[in-house]
């Protein structure tokens, strides 16, 4: 783990649909523009295909779909964030990836009660950064589910109900 | 650091140490208790200057990256400085460009100016035009009508002279016929009158049959009678013809007027076709004077028209170097988030290099936010060039409008000209067509001439006639006498026979004589009426002859009815002709209002030309500005480099010298642990010096 | 070290490479030891191993892999203690040494793969006894679940302790050197662990010492600097059954990522890139050339050519560079057979040929458990037992063969054994018992593979000690698929099997052939190709839920692939046949376009998101998309799978019992 000032970790901020979250600048091997990938039949409904990062073919994950949110054309500012954990790489498309942020580890508070589905399971908190609201990704918990990919429900939309989004 | 090195047969070097292991370690146990100092000393330090190294070296490959991503940084830096810089001279060019549209815009508006002069001239030569042929229209249509009276005029001698010519000639020879016959009357005459000599003659020689003489000669006196009812009956019959001779006379008589009254009529014909002529050929000149100015007015029109096309090429080249700004500034925006991206990567890495990347984390951060500042300039320069799009634009349109009532202006003066030909060409028709009035007009004339002649010689003749029936009256008169004469003569003769009878058979003889001679004037009267009949039929004929006349001169109706006919169509042509004139001056007025159009929109160009130049103006300074920051970020990026390249290098000295150190201090405290480790003998030749 | 650990992650490739090399160099000299084991043991040859097992502690201990370290230390020390007594090694010493040795190759694969360590108890223990019996005339051995590392008697006999000594200049004044308290510590037990670390900074040294009972320390050692305490091993210990003498077979190394190279290799690698350096220049001078650049038109296509040439000539040989020979891997074998061997109680010798053969290292890491498998099927399967042997009228002892030969770009290995052949008919009815065939069906050649590669197959009656838990042969199947290789099997009754392995030369790098696919554009390794048709859609039949065409004198089965990957059912006018799989059993695969052949490089698709059956892996088309590459054995046998389940008529050849050839999928040779 990279040593900053003590207690806080740097973080990797990307937006998807209108909400911010958060992964450790560890887990992410490195970003990219998205070029479009190439569909792999028979793969899961989030999964927009494969594409080639630094001579490794893996594979891309729609993270919008995977969340249920609606699928967006690709632009300039969208990302492929390449992320490695526990021997897998894999990139995940969001709409935008500009901010490198460090976090308090005391500031990444517990979700709010009630939030359920999928929340709880890839979500390791929130945190509160001035006035903004960052969801903080458990990144192991996120690829362990999409191993067994079930369905996917919206559920960033209660969250965000329930932590007045800024 | 490489703690095993590779020589080329595999061997196993182990630490940096080498080959002076052993003979430290033979020295460090023969210093006995200072060796434990010095081994404890070495180990710590040994210990600490290998976490140093490794520290070092944590550095050394932290600021490796640092350096790279340096230089990247600046690479994408000094690549957004280059675009900047394209940009600045596109803006020039622009800049340029919009200059070069202003004064075409300028030569434009002049064009128009120019043509709009040229189109007011053009209209006023074609009102000219106009007037003129309104005045032809005038008098074409009093020719027409002098035309209508011609014909009508020609109408009302062809009811009087119906009965001309030929019948003249037939009359001619109905007179001759009858004078040959009356000739033959008289021949019968004079032998009745030998005959009738005779008779006395024998009469006198006769006394005898009186009674049968007397009663040949009551019935001569019957016969007699008979032929005296029919001289006079002839003499009527003459008398008549005579009359009829005097009506001919006198109808030729007025044919002859009537036929000088065409004659004149027909000279004014002449003389107003001449005039009309002659207006034909000053309205032709003024027809193609006024051609002149329309291709002219044309001439300029199509300059106008090359001006906006022109205008329409520079305002399309202003509007591809807006594109071609406008996809620079995408490029621009591209690299903005390409260098985001970039800085995020470098700050990434610097985390996970930790303490040692904090120096580069900053400089990564700051990258970051030039590119985030540089993407805001190039939307708000994204925002100007669409803008400038949406001017050129309107310019383009502009002149596409420019360029299309040029185009309909031209097509109208081409319009103008091509109506300005047929009318000249028109013209020139009518010309010939009056020249063939002329013509045929003057055939009228010698026509009617010779007519008058005609009838001239016709009356002479018929006056003729009418003394020579007037004698034959007269020498029948004679006749009549003396066949009274012979009455007397017969009553005497009957009153003779009474007395006389033996020259009876005489007389019977010559009774009988008489009486063939009285077949013989018999047969002459039947001659005479059948002569009469003739001349009856001759007055027919003369009457037909007349109506042949009357033909002839419908003839020449025809004709002025065609000479009329065409002078409506003149009248028509030159009416159209002034419509035409008149188009042409509402077109001519379209084409002063389309240059007013013109010159208005040359303005509205000019204006928006100007509004270009400064927003390009603007964008040369915006993309000033960008470069001028771009370059202070190039050189706080090399500054940058060059410290970090200065760090290397202070790393690596820093780390060769540790290097050294910590070899030494291996070779010492290692060495140390590792004879503690040594049993025995037999063991120790297992482990050669040198050897780990 | 414990907090120095992250220190040397960046060095843990360099650890396992050099692991790699002296662990074959330890498994070298044990067998060589092993070979001569009637005399005593050369000493250069115990000198090789010593130094290897003495490196590979120092290197364990140094990237923190305590549970390699311990065993590493455990068999030096057992090597010290036979080569003191001078006596021909005992077959239970060296059986005790293999385990270690095996035992520590998975410590570091452990290491390697992330996973956790396995339990080196059992083993010390054993080898512990092994070299107790060689230097003290000690009871037997009896195998234990021991807590503790002295396994003499049944009861916890002594205690073991945990020293701490920290060095200092004043003990060290006073005598007290690590030297002497490594004396008072031998004196007072068995030392069999000892290392040093940091705390702070200091350094401090640590020993675990399994004292005797009735020994303890000397208390006044406390005033030498020195601390104990009672202690339990660095790593728990759990009850180890007999069984897993040989424990678990690990998952599949994923292989090391870093290569030994020859430097002849390596310059002959930097002459060409010198020579792409004089090209390139020569390029830029050419097209810096002043005028029109079609008068240098001619240059500029000789330079291109020659670029071409050379750059064609630095991929062959960056890709000679990771080729290894084979025989690296038949003496892995050959390790690893003799536990099958040794366990099985069979006579088998295994004799290699064309070791030198060379394949790419990826093959070669990727291939090691298949063959082992293989081996190990042979050996337990496939040789009969010495009297049945005999009885059969053949030598007693049993020979396996490995042969590797490469011809053209492939390399053959064969897996050859004179035993007993397969039982096809006990293969049968163990397929019928599982639902793999159909009762009353008779098993075909063409389908023995497939069934013998089913998951889960097994026609074992109890689990196979020395195969592990009863996985069957889909393991060597998935392996051979995933390197775009071939498996093939002949086997005759009562005089022996073989196992046929076709592998790419180069992995990295094969001929394919693009195709279209509805709006697609997948490869087709050109190896895979037997044949291509081109055909009106009009005439395809559809029967028995099969689509069909005709071929030759009978019939080809082929598969829509836009209907397989659901890609669309929309098909062209005409269509393409590839015909793929085996001369007896061919298939049609249909696509709609070809779009040409070109040489791709391959990259591994694995993550489990995007493994799907039918792709055996990506590579980029050069304008940066990637596009899939058809695992053509795994087509066919989903397609098999389909028809069988379907039980549509499938186009085979009767099985005979006399010699028979069953080939699943065939070469194109």
């Amino acid at each position: 783990m990279a040593m900053h000032a003590t207690g806080s970790d740097s973080y990797v901020l990307f937006g998807l649909a209108g909400a911010t979250y958060a992964l450790r600048s560890d887990d992410v091997q490195q970003l990219e523009m998205v070029s479009a990938p190439t569909p792999v039949p028979s793969a899961p409904a989030f999964v927009d295909g494969v594409v080639s990062v630094r001579g490794q073919v893996i594979p891309a994950v729609n993270l919008r779909v995977r969340f249920g949110f609606p699928r967006v054309e690709h632009d300039v500012r969208s990302r492929l964030v390449v992320v490695r954990v526990a021997g897998r790489t894999v990139g995940l498309i969001v709409d935008s990836a500009r901010e490198f942020a460090s976090i308090p580890s005391d500031a990444i508070k517990p979700l709010p009660e009630g939030i359920g589905g999928l929340s709880g399971q890839y979500l390791r908190g929130v945190a509160h950064r001035g006035d903004r609201l960052l969801l903080v990704i458990d990144l192991p918990q996120l690829l362990a589910n999409d191993a067994a990919p079930n369905e996917s429900d919206n559920v960033t939309a209660p969250l965000l109900a329930a932590t007045a989004p800024t | 650091m490489r703690f095993w090195m590779r020589g080329p047969q595999g061997q196993e070097n182990g630490g940096n140490g080498g080959n002076g292991n052993g003979s430290h370690a033979a020295n460090a146990r023969a210093r006995g208790p200072a060796n434990e100092d010095a081994l404890r000393a070495v180990t710590i330090l040994h210990e600490s200057g290998a976490a140093q190294s490794r520290l070092i070296d944590g550095v050394l490959a932290s600021a490796t990256e640092a350096a790279q991503s340096l230089r990247a940084s600046t690479d994408q830096a000094e690549s957004i400085a280059g675009s900047g810089e394209e940009l600045a001279s596109s803006a020039t060019e622009l800049a340029a460009s919009i200059e070069q549209m202003t004064v075409s815009a300028s030569s434009l508006a002049t064009s128009v100016a120019e043509t709009g002069a040229a189109a007011e001239k053009t209209s006023r030569s074609i009102a000219a035009v106009a007037s003129t042929a309104a005045e032809m229209t005038t008098v074409a249509t009093s020719a027409a009508a002098a035309m209508t009276e011609i014909s009508a005029s020609i109408k009302a001698v062809s009811g009087d002279t119906e009965a001309l010519a030929s019948s003249v000639t037939q009359i001619a020879s109905s007179v001759e016929e009858t004078a040959r016959s009356i000739e033959g009357v008289r021949n019968n005459a004079d032998d009745l009158a030998a005959a009738a000599e005779q008779t006395s003659r024998s009469i006198s020689a006769m006394a005898s049959s009186t009674e049968q003489v007397g009663a040949s000669a009551e019935n001569m006196a019957g016969l007699a009678e008979q032929v005296a009812t029919s001289v006079e009956e002839a003499s009527r019959s003459v008398d008549g013809v005579a009359q009829s001779a005097e009506l001919i006379a006198r109808a030729i008589d007025s044919a002859g007027t009537s036929a000088t009254e065409l004659d004149r009529s027909m000279r004014g014909v002449a003389a107003l076709t001449i005039e009309a002529t002659e207006i034909a050929r000053r309205a032709s000149r003024d027809a193609e004077e006024g051609g002149t100015a329309v291709q002219r007015s044309m001439e300029g029109l199509g300059r106008v028209r090359a001006s906006m096309v022109e205008s329409a090429t520079v305002v399309k080249e202003v509007g591809r170097r807006a594109g071609e700004i406008s996809s620079v500034v995408d490029t621009i925006n591209l690299i903005a988030e390409r260098t985001n991206l970039l800085s995020l990567n470098a700050s990434i890495e610097a985390a996970r290099a930790g303490e040692a990347g904090r120096g580069f984390a900053v400089v990564a951060e700051e990258i970051r936010n030039l590119a985030d500042r540089s993407a805001k300039a190039t939307a708000d320069i994204a925002a100007i060039i669409k803008a400038l799009q949406t001017v050129v634009q309107d310019a383009v349109s502009a002149t596409v409008d420019g360029q299309r009532i040029a185009e309909e202006s031209g097509r109208l003066g081409e319009e103008g000209a091509a109506g300005l030909k047929r009318i000249v060409g028109g013209i020139e028709q009518s010309s010939v067509k009056v020249a063939q009035i002329a013509r045929a007009t003057e055939e009228q004339l010698t026509a009617t001439q010779s007519l008058a002649t005609v009838l001239g010689t016709a009356t002479t003749q018929a006056r003729q006639v009418s003394a020579a029936t007037r004698e034959q009256a007269g020498v029948l008169q004679g006749l009549v006498r003396v066949t009274g004469q012979m009455r007397n003569a017969a009553q005497q003769v009957s009153q003779a026979m009474d007395d006389q009878g033996r020259s009876s058979r005489e007389i019977v003889k010559a009774a009988e004589g008489s009486a063939t001679l009285a077949s013989q004037v018999r047969r002459a009267m039947s001659e005479q009426a059948a002569a009469a009949a003739e001349i009856t039929q001759a007055v027919e004929s003369v009457r037909r002859g007349a109506a042949s006349t009357s033909r002839a001169i419908a003839e020449q109706s025809a004709a002025g009815e065609l000479v009329s006919r065409e002078a409506e169509r003149f009248r028509r042509l030159s009416a159209s002709v002034s419509m035409a004139m008149t188009e042409q001056a509402t077109a001519v007025g379209e084409i002063a209002q389309a240059a007013e159009d013109m010159r208005r929109q040359s303005d509205q160009t000019s204006r928006g030309l100007a509004e270009q130049t400064r927003a390009a103006l603007d964008i040369r300074q915006a993309t000033q500005n960008v470069a001028r920051q771009i370059g202070l970020t190039v050189r706080a990026n090399r500054e940058q480099s060059e410290n970090a390249q200065a760090t290397l290098e202070t790393l690596a000295e820093l780390r060769r010298l540790e290097q050294r150190a910590t070899q030494s201090m291996r070779d010492a405290g290692l060495t140390a642990l590792l004879n503690d480790r040594v049993r025995s003998p037999d063991f120790s030749s297992l482990t050669p010096p040198g050897q780990r | 070290m414990t907090g120095g650990g992250a220190f040397f992650d960046q060095f843990i490739e360099d650890y396992f490479a050099e692991c790699d090399e002296h662990l074959a160099t330890a498994r070298r000299a044990l067998l060589a030891l092993e070979g001569n084991a009637a005399t005593p043991p050369a000493p250069d040859i115990l000198r090789e191993l010593f130094r290897s097992l003495h490196t590979l502690k120092g290197l364990s201990g140094m990237v923190g892999d305590g549970c390699a370290e311990r065993v590493a230390h455990a068999l030096e020390e057992g090597l010290r203690s036979s080569e003191r007594t001078g006596t021909p090694l005992a077959p239970r010493f060296l059986d005790a040494f293999f385990a270690g040795v095996e035992l520590l190759e998975r410590c570091i694969a452990a290491r390697r793969a992330g996973g956790s360590s396995p339990d080196p108890t059992a083993v010390l223990d054993r080898l512990s006894a092994a070299v107790r019996r060689e230097s003290d005339p000690l009871p037997p051995d009896v195998t234990v679940p021991g807590l503790a590392p002295d396994v003499e008697a049944g009861t916890a006999d002594g205690d073991v302790y945990h020293f701490e000594f920290a060095p200092s200049t004043d003990l060290a004044a006073r005598g007290v050197s690590v030297d002497a308290v490594r004396a008072r510590l031998r004196a007072l037990g068995e030392i069999f662990n000892a290392r040093p670390r940091m705390e702070g900074q200091r350094l401090v040294f640590d020993f675990w010492v399994s004292v005797p009972a009735g020994h303890a320390p000397d208390p006044a050692w406390a005033a030498d600097g020195l601390r104990w305490s009672r202690a339990q091993l660095p790593s728990p210990a759990s009850p180890a059954s007999p069984a897993s003498l040989v424990a678990e077979p690990q998952p599949a190394a994923p292989g090391s990522s870093v290569a030994r190279v020859e430097l002849s290799r390596l310059d002959a690698v930097m002459r060409l890139v010198g020579d792409l350096v004089v090209s390139r220049s020569l390029l830029d001078s050419l097209l810096n050339s002043p005028g029109d650049l079609a008068a240098v038109r001619d240059a500029l296509d000789e330079t291109s050519a020659a670029m071409e040439r050379q750059i064609r000539q630095l991929r062959e040989s960056v890709m000679r560079i990771r080729l290894v020979p084979v025989g690296e891997v038949f003496e892995r074998l050959r390790f690893a057979a003799r536990d099958a061997i040794r366990e099985s109680g069979k006579q088998v010798a295994l004799v290699f040929h064309g070791q030198n053969t060379e394949i790419d290292k990826l093959v070669v890491d990727r291939m090691l458990e298949p063959l082992l498998h293989l081996v190990r099927n042979a050996v337990t399967h496939g040789i009969e037992r010495p009297e049945e042997r005999l009885a059969k009228g053949k030598p007693a002892q049993g020979t396996l063969t490995l042969r590797a030969a490469a011809s053209g770009d492939r390399i053959r290995v064969d897996v050859e054994d004179d035993g007993a052949g397969i039982d096809v008919e006990r293969v049968a009815r163990r397929a019928r018992a599982q639902g793999l065939l159909r009762p009353g069906d008779s098993l075909t050649a063409d389908e023995l593979l497939g069934v013998l590669c089913a998951p889960g197959f097994s026609t074992r009656d109890e689990a196979d000690l020395t195969s592990g838990r009863g996985v069957g042969m889909d393991v060597v199947a998935a392996a051979v698929r995933m390197l775009a290789g071939e498996l093939s099997l002949e086997t005759t009754p009562g005089r022996g099997t073989r196992f046929v392995i076709e592998l790419p030369l180069t992995l990295m790098i094969l001929d394919a052939l693009l195709v279209q696919v509805g709006g697609q554009q997948m490869a087709v390794p050109q190896p895979a190709l037997r044949e291509i048709l081109q055909l009106d859609a009009s005439t395809i039949v559809s029967f028995e839920n099969n689509e069909i065409v005709s071929y030759r004198d009978g019939v080809l089965p082929v598969v829509s692939l836009s209907r397989f990957f659901a890609l669309g059912t929309a098909r062209p006018a005409s269509v393409y046949v590839l015909v793929v799989g085996s001369e007896s059993a061919p298939m049609g695969l249909l696509v709609d376009r070809l779009l040409g052949l070109r040489e791709i490089v391959v990259h591994p698709v694995n993550d489990p998101l995007v493994a799907v059956p039918g792709v055996g892996g990506a590579t980029e088309l050069g304008d940066g998309r990637v596009s899939l590459i058809l695992d053509t054995a795994a087509l066919l046998r989903v397609a098999h799978e389909q028809r069988v389940r379907r039980g549509a008529a499938v186009p085979s050849e009767p099985w005979s019992a006399a010699a028979t050839r069953s080939r699943a999928i065939s070469p194109v040779s």
